[in-house]
């Protein structure tokens, strides 16, 4: 069944169109790209689909559902910013996922966090950026959602950290699941990606398998995305 | 460590030399176990559809088989893989072959510098 | 889910708030032993620590007001909200939590206040005001009793009704793309008058149709005291409950996190 539907979906800021008429469906079990320039719309269609904007007009069904609150526990979110509390503590955090998510996997993710050295009374104040990140990126794959929308996971991190964020993508797929990566940076991604979408302007440039694209025009996403792209 | 792939081809196609690669090279024996698709496809830092495309192609060629319960396993068919080698052998002889003669090295040229290496 | 909200709302503020009532009631009793001690006789000392246990009481009921008015704002309509909005809880849920822990907080730091002051002030009026209370339970009867739950519950839905307004306007003005603050500035403003409006045009009605003359039945005085008291509730009740109902529908269909 598709994971996610968008029907003629649009969203304007006063006269700025942010997405234009979008339509869009993705299966589930796929790990897919949303790439695009900074300004494309690649936040706003995210934000969408976890119910932080209002559409301007079209549908948007998450697994066959309006999104509502009801979608919510359909979805793990991973926003571009830090959401979390500073006065929090690991384990506050970990216990507030646990409380309010019934998928939450308490144990994937106190393992995932001592692998990297996070102790439960680490204080968030006290965290570096990449931790935070890290930590944020871990609650969201420790939930057994069936939409993972992440929203640039691996801007602005160094390369070791990348390589940790890819793995932990590719180790929590499940073949229910979708997985949505909004990102600007290809490279490395493109190996865990089964399809791509490019995004300008609002608009969808091309929306296809990364296979396809290989051997249709005999270059990797990364370069047809700068052919695409270019300035 | 992730593998290495280059833009030019699918990453399945490239993923199927690379096995065959490590069944050549003794890595994986005939007749061993391998890893799970998940585990294959954290190592390789590959999407697991995609290691999935490229094991179950790899099964077609007979390369691998599956056993229900237990997984997949290298084939343990010689002439398959003997055949194989001698089919990488070929390949890498004739890409040598047209590389030297592309320098301007003439054919006994070339006979007496592979005697030579071989006897090093 | 409302109690899992309120859980990590308490535990969110409180660390504010606690600090602050313990040092109010330790500067009552210090004043106590200044203030109102002839024994003590330094002046500098009394006048200081007087000003700021009053600067301190007049701090907390502003301090409390605008926390727990920020609190909203931030939560919901700030980063946080990217936490908050997608948990799997109801908008009124996240809503309703808040006000919760506004009147909780607005009525324990009051009573904080109200201890400070009894401490302050000599034995003598502390007792006095006892004895009052006692006595209009304890001969009041049932009128005496249903007094104190009037009271309480009045005071309780009058503090949220400080609150929801509030949070209608920071609701209605984050629908606007520029200038938020301004917008709920404005909002505001346009409630208030819509309120009173209304509250006159029913004052007005009520006059004109001369309700209490439609009412010809043999009531006691007693019994208009309490239809009175219910009245005020009810009015407050649907005050607070329409801008609860306004809120909710902007968060739930209008909502653009930035």
């Amino acid at each position: 069944m598709s994971i996610l539907k968008c029907v003629n979906l649009s969203k304007n800021y006063g006269r700025h169109a942010a997405l234009s008429s979008l339509d869009l469906e993705l299966p589930e079990g796929k790990i897919v790209g949303l790439l695009g320039p900074n300004g494309s719309g690649k936040t706003t269609l995210i934000k969408l689909i976890a119910g932080l904007l209002t559409p301007t007009c079209g549908q948007l069904l998450v697994c066959g559902q309006p999104v509502s609150v009801a979608t919510n526990s359909l979805i793990s979110y991973l926003p571009e910013r830090t959401y979390l509390n500073d006065w929090m503590t690991v384990i506050d955090i970990l216990l507030f996922f646990n409380s309010f998510y019934d998928d939450f996997d308490m144990k994937k993710a106190t393992d995932m966090l001592t692998s990297l050295g996070i102790k439960p009374h680490d204080k968030l104040k006290a965290m570096s950026k990449g931790t935070k990140e890290k930590l944020q990126l871990i609650l969201v794959m420790s939930r057994k959602a069936r939409l993972y929308l992440l929203d640039e996971p691996i801007g602005g991190v160094d390369p070791a950290a990348r390589d940790y964020i890819l793995s932990t993508i590719i180790s929590s797929y499940a073949d229910n699941a979708t997985v949505l990566i909004s990102t600007h940076l290809i490279g490395d991604v493109e190996k865990i990606l089964d399809q791509v979408i490019f995004l300008q302007n609002g608009v969808i440039k091309l929306n296809s398998d990364v296979d396809t694209i290989r051997e249709e025009h005999g270059k990797s996403v990364d370069s047809l995305f700068r052919e695409v792209f270019r300035c | 460590m992730p593998w290495k792939f280059d833009d030019s081809r699918p990453v399945y196609l490239q993923i199927m030399d690379e096995v065959k690669q490590r069944v050549l090279t003794g890595v994986y024996k005939p007749g061993d176990k391998l890893p799970s698709v998940r585990e294959l496809a954290l190592e390789a830092a590959v999407n697991p559809n995609t290691m999935q495309k490229a094991l179950s192609t790899l099964e077609s060629e007979n390369f691998i088989h599956s056993e229900r319960t237990s997984g997949r396993f290298v084939t343990d068919d010689m002439t398959l893989i003997t055949a194989l080698r001698k089919e990488q052998a070929e390949s890498i002889a004739d890409e040598m072959l047209s590389r030297l003669k592309a320098t301007g090295m003439q054919n006994d040229e070339i006979l007496m510098l592979i005697k030579a290496k071989l006897g090093e | 889910m409302l109690a899992k909200l309120l859980k990590y709302e308490f535990k969110s503020i409180g660390r504010l708030f606690l600090p602050l009532y313990g040092l109010s009631i330790l500067l009552a009793i210090a004043n106590r032993f200044t203030a109102y001690n002839p024994d003590f006789e330094y002046e500098i000392p009394e006048f200081v620590l007087m000003g700021t246990f009053i600067t301190l009481l007049m701090g907390l009921a502003i301090v409390t007001f605008i926390q727990c008015v920020l609190r909203f704002k931030r939560n919901l309509l700030g980063d946080e909200g990217y936490l908050m909005m997608t948990l799997p809880v109801s908008r009124f849920d996240l809503i309703f939590s808040k006000l919760i822990a506004a009147v909780v907080w607005t009525v324990i730091g009051g009573c904080v206040g109200l201890t400070s002051l009894f401490i302050l002030t000599p034995y003598d009026s502390m007792v006095s005001t006892f004895h009052i209370l006692s006595d209009i339970f304890r001969y009041g009867g049932f009128n005496g009793a249903m007094f104190f739950v009037y009271m309480i519950l009045i005071g309780i839905l009058g503090v949220a009704a400080v609150y929801t307004p509030v949070y209608t306007a920071l609701s209605l003005g984050h629908i606007s793309n520029k200038n938020k603050m301004l917008a709920s500035f404005g909002w505001y403003f346009i409630n208030s008058i819509a309120v009173n409006i209304l509250s006159s045009g029913l004052v007005l009605t009520i006059e004109k149709v001369q309700l209490w003359d439609m009412l010809r039945i043999d009531i006691s005085g007693t019994m208009v005291s309490h239809m009175i008291f219910i009245g005020i509730i009810i009015i407050l009740l649907i005050y607070n409950a329409a801008h609860l109902l306004i809120t909710n529908y902007v968060l739930k269909n209008k909502l653009n996190l930035e």
